[in-house]
């Protein structure tokens, strides 16, 4: 049986935010099956359907560049693996692309992020320079073997500002990847704790996935 | 405008996906071309509800009408409920976002005692007063339905209307009517009044109950010529009957996460404790090319991976072996799962067996429900031990070695020696493993033990019998584990407290509609969750109307005690309920109905188109 990897890069926008990773997993699982597409299956005792996240984005976060790799057991063109993914995905799914993969997973580095804030634009804004020019910026990074202090300074980098009536706008840079991710709340609770206030609402969209070069993960 | 405040507060709480809506065949209709818009409450959390059948067919059917929208509601859970309430978010529909105090009708499903506290905090969160009387206007109104609805009256005060029996036909004469009602200006009272001349409708409020010194009912009066007799709608042909083709596929996995298909209702057996096996009657059967044309329908529109073939015994489905040899020929090859709970112990075949275990092989589970024979014979569960133990060989042959037994505590009659045999019975269930030469090899092997507590329900030929008391049922737990000997037997039991509480629930009358109210009012919103169940509440709630809940649990009924639910008519009659009651206490049996019609009064709700297939 042929075995053809494929990478699905999609988006996961509006209420999709809410459903966790493992639950985006099982729901990707059943768009798959739905979409009729020759999909390849473990070979194992207990065979199950191929799937695997490159770096899934986190609860609550918006992104426009996730990616799923599975396999076909027939060439499929691209456009229509597409066409028929998006026929078969719940609101707020919706593929982009789909390729053979070029990258390994271990190759990304980096991550954007673009961020709103409804807060007083003015006020954060400046506890934002007072945040960044600390040398050190410690918070507690919750992990499988337990909770864990440290120093996200060095793996976040501020690329853009605006500050709007009302709404202060950011571009993030954060380290990504299967060694560190830094996810952006981590940052952005900090700036609350200073801004001594919690932000009326907050918006997280991931807008790139990029390896050390700066290259797009394809 | 809703979805920008829940916003605020979905990233603060767990599972915000089940507060979003937006899932794949949610049903999205434009608001303004409605006719009628209904909330469809479940009054527990969204992954118990959204595993809920009744709930899947009736959104579906109603939604197949373009004048009406129907929307999903459940219950929140406390992280979600206290932020509601702080920021004044009103209960709203899933797929809309609207909330539904503005909708025509809400219709709760009943699945059980403990949740009617859920169906008052559901009201109140909506912002809708509890009582019926104190909402007067026509819309909304609110509807019940569901097992529970067999005996409503702890909710008569706070429901407009009660539907009996399947919904299927009579949710949409209820709708129809509601139609003509809001065109014509009619008011709630006339709305009712009209409705209660529906067959199948109970309207509490058109009827007065007369109590005697004694506590118990004098009589069931109707008001404004409501029928005398309610009864239960069922439709007659399966395979007419609406069912959808397509399921609400949920974000976040819910307890039952796969396409479940009804392969009948109503049961043969007559087991004498089982409501369920009473009040579905008449037996029907789905046709197997029904059933083989809904999964293949359903898999395609859900994409899911696994079907399950419910209903409350499904090995006594007469057409299981050509409906498997149907549905195996493509579910395999599209690795799609057949599972087949509620099976029988005296027909499960090695075939049957062969044909489960090819998609998966974990632990079985069956109801022996008690330990000794004279118990056995006395709730009509018509197995022999003989049949036990042969199930538990074919089961430990084929490879399964673990195997769970499901007995009741406090059933009518019981003697030491029965609560006793469920240990005994056990133990030869472990001895018969070790004595098997096929054996699955290398490994040991588990049976454990789940205890219930016996609950009298109505309708049931045990609806006489007192309960047993808390320290009866702690008493025979601690007494039954004591009886373990091997360490490959372990022992579950059900919390006694909750099963006393539904005991009084079950067989209540209105009277208890003043403790409901105050349960819900000191804090019970979710008791079917033991983290937020708390006895004391209810407790207080009873000590403070001055009811005894031993009176509804543990009091002796006689024969021609009116029965709360005595006006509402279920087919099976009062005297066939009596006749096996006597046959109870004499331990003797009676056949299944595949053997011969017992008469039990259930086939008279056939209508006269249709002949009815179990005579």
């Amino acid at each position: 049986m042929q075995m053809i990897p494929v990478r699905i890069f999609f988006e996961k926008m509006g209420r999709a935010k809410y459903t966790s990773h493992l639950d985006t997993m099982r729901t990707m699982t059943r768009a798959f099956k739905r979409s009729g597409l020759p999909l390849w299956y473990t070979q194992g005792f207990n065979p199950h359907l191929y799937c695997t996240f490159a770096l899934p984005i986190a609860l609550g976060c918006e992104s426009l560049c996730e990616t799923v790799d599975l396999r076909l057991t027939e060439e499929v063109p691209f456009e229509e693996v597409v066409f028929r993914l998006n026929n078969s995905l719940p609101p707020g799914l919706r593929a982009t692309g789909a390729a053979p993969p070029e990258l390994d997973a271990v190759e990304i580095a980096l991550a954007d992020y673009a961020v709103t804030l409804r807060c007083d634009a003015q006020h954060w804004s400046g506890k934002l320079d007072e945040l960044l020019d600390r040398p050190v910026i410690e918070v507690t990074k919750r992990t499988k073997k337990g909770d864990r202090l440290i120093d996200i300074r060095p793996h976040v980098e501020l690329l853009e500002r605006e500050i709007l009536p009302g709404e202060l706008r950011l571009k993030l840079r954060c380290a990504a990847g299967n060694a560190l991710n830094i996810n952006p709340t981590l940052f952005l609770q900090k700036l609350g704790e200073l801004a001594g206030a919690e932000p009326e609402g907050t918006r997280i969209l991931r807008t790139s996935i990029t390896t050390k070069d700066g290259g797009d993960f394809l | 405008m809703l979805l920008e405040q829940l916003e605020q507060i979905l990233d603060k709480v767990q599972k915000p996906a089940r507060y979003t809506g937006g899932e794949l065949n949610s049903v999205v209709k434009d608001a303004a071309n409605m006719d009628v818009r209904f909330a469809f409450c479940f009054p527990d959390v969204y992954e118990i509800g959204m595993s809920h059948l009744g709930m899947k067919i009736l959104y579906g059917l109603k939604n197949e009408r373009e004048d009406i929208w129907c929307e999903r509601v459940f219950a929140p859970a406390q992280d979600m409920e206290e932020l509601m309430r702080e920021r004044d978010i009103p209960l709203y529909g899933l797929e809309s976002l609207d909330p539904i105090r503005d909708f025509d009708m809400i219709g709760f499903t009943l699945q059980y005692e403990l949740s009617f506290t859920a169906v008052l905090n559901m009201l109140d969160l909506a912002g809708l007063p509890v009582r019926a009387a104190q909402r007067p206007g026509l819309a909304p109104i609110v509807m019940a339905g569901g097992p529970c609805a067999c005996n409503p009256e702890p909710l008569a005060d706070f429901i407009d209307l009660f539907v009996l029996g399947e919904g299927e036909e009579v949710n949409l004469e209820m709708i129809d009517l509601y139609k003509t009602a809001k065109a014509g200006g009619w008011t709630k009272t006339e709305y009712l009044r009209r409705a209660a001349q529906i067959p199948g409708i109970y309207v509490p409020s058109l009827y007065e109950v007369d109590y005697k010194d004694d506590g118990t009912l004098r009589e069931i009066c109707p008001l404004e010529g409501a029928p005398a007799k309610v009864t239960k709608r069922i439709v007659a042909d399966l395979d007419k009957v609406y069912f959808p083709d397509k399921f609400v596929v949920p974000h976040i996995q819910i307890v039952h996460d796969r396409t479940m298909l009804e392969v009948m209702r109503g049961c043969i057996r007559g087991c004498r404790f089982c409501q369920a096996g009473f009040i579905y009657r008449p037996f029907r059967e789905k046709d197997h090319g029904t059933l083989n044309r809904d999964g293949k329908a359903l898999t395609a529109s859900t994409g899911y991976e696994e079907i399950s073939l419910t209903s409350l015994s499904t090995s006594d489905y007469s057409q299981l072996a050509p409906l498997l040899e149907d549905m195996l020929r493509w579910t395999e090859e599209d690795r799609v799962n057949l599972s087949l709970p509620s099976l029988r112990i005296d027909n499960f075949s090695p075939q049957l067996l062969e044909k489960v275990a090819k998609v998966r092989k974990s632990g079985l589970t069956f109801a022996p429900e008690a330990g000794t024979q004279r118990m056995r014979d006395v709730i009509n569960k018509n197995i022999s031990e003989e049949e036990i133990m042969e199930t538990c060989r074919t089961a430990f042959a084929g490879g399964y070695a673990s195997v769970k037994l499901y007995f009741m505590l406090g059933l009518p009659t019981e003697t030491d020696e029965d609560v006793v045999g469920i240990a005994e019975l056990a133990q030869r269930v472990v001895d018969l493993y070790f004595s098997l030469k096929d054996k699955p090899k290398g490994r040991g092997v588990n049976v454990t033990l789940s205890c219930a507590c016996f609950v009298p329900k109505p309708f049931t030929p045990f609806q006489f019998e007192p309960q047993d008391t808390m320290a009866a049922f702690e008493e025979k737990q601690r007494h039954l584990r004591g009886c373990i000997r091997s360490k490959k037997i372990s022992s579950k039991y059900h919390d006694s407290i909750t099963s006393t509480l539904e005991a009084v629930l079950a067989r209540g009358d209105r009277r208890l509609c003043d403790v409901v109210e105050t349960a819900w009012e000191k804090g019970s919103h979710l008791d079917g969750w033991e983290e937020y169940f708390s006895p004391e509440r209810w407790k207080k709630a009873f000590a403070a109307h001055g009811i005894d809940p031993a009176f509804y649990a543990n009091h002796q009924r006689t024969y021609d005690e009116v029965m709360p639910w005595d006006h509402l008519d279920y087919g099976v009659t009062k005297s066939f309920l009596i006749g096996e009651n006597e046959k109870a206490h004499m331990a003797r049996t009676t056949h299944n109905c595949r053997e011969g019609c017992s008469a039990c009064g259930a086939a008279s709700l056939y209508t006269e188109e249709v002949l009815p297939p179990c005579r």
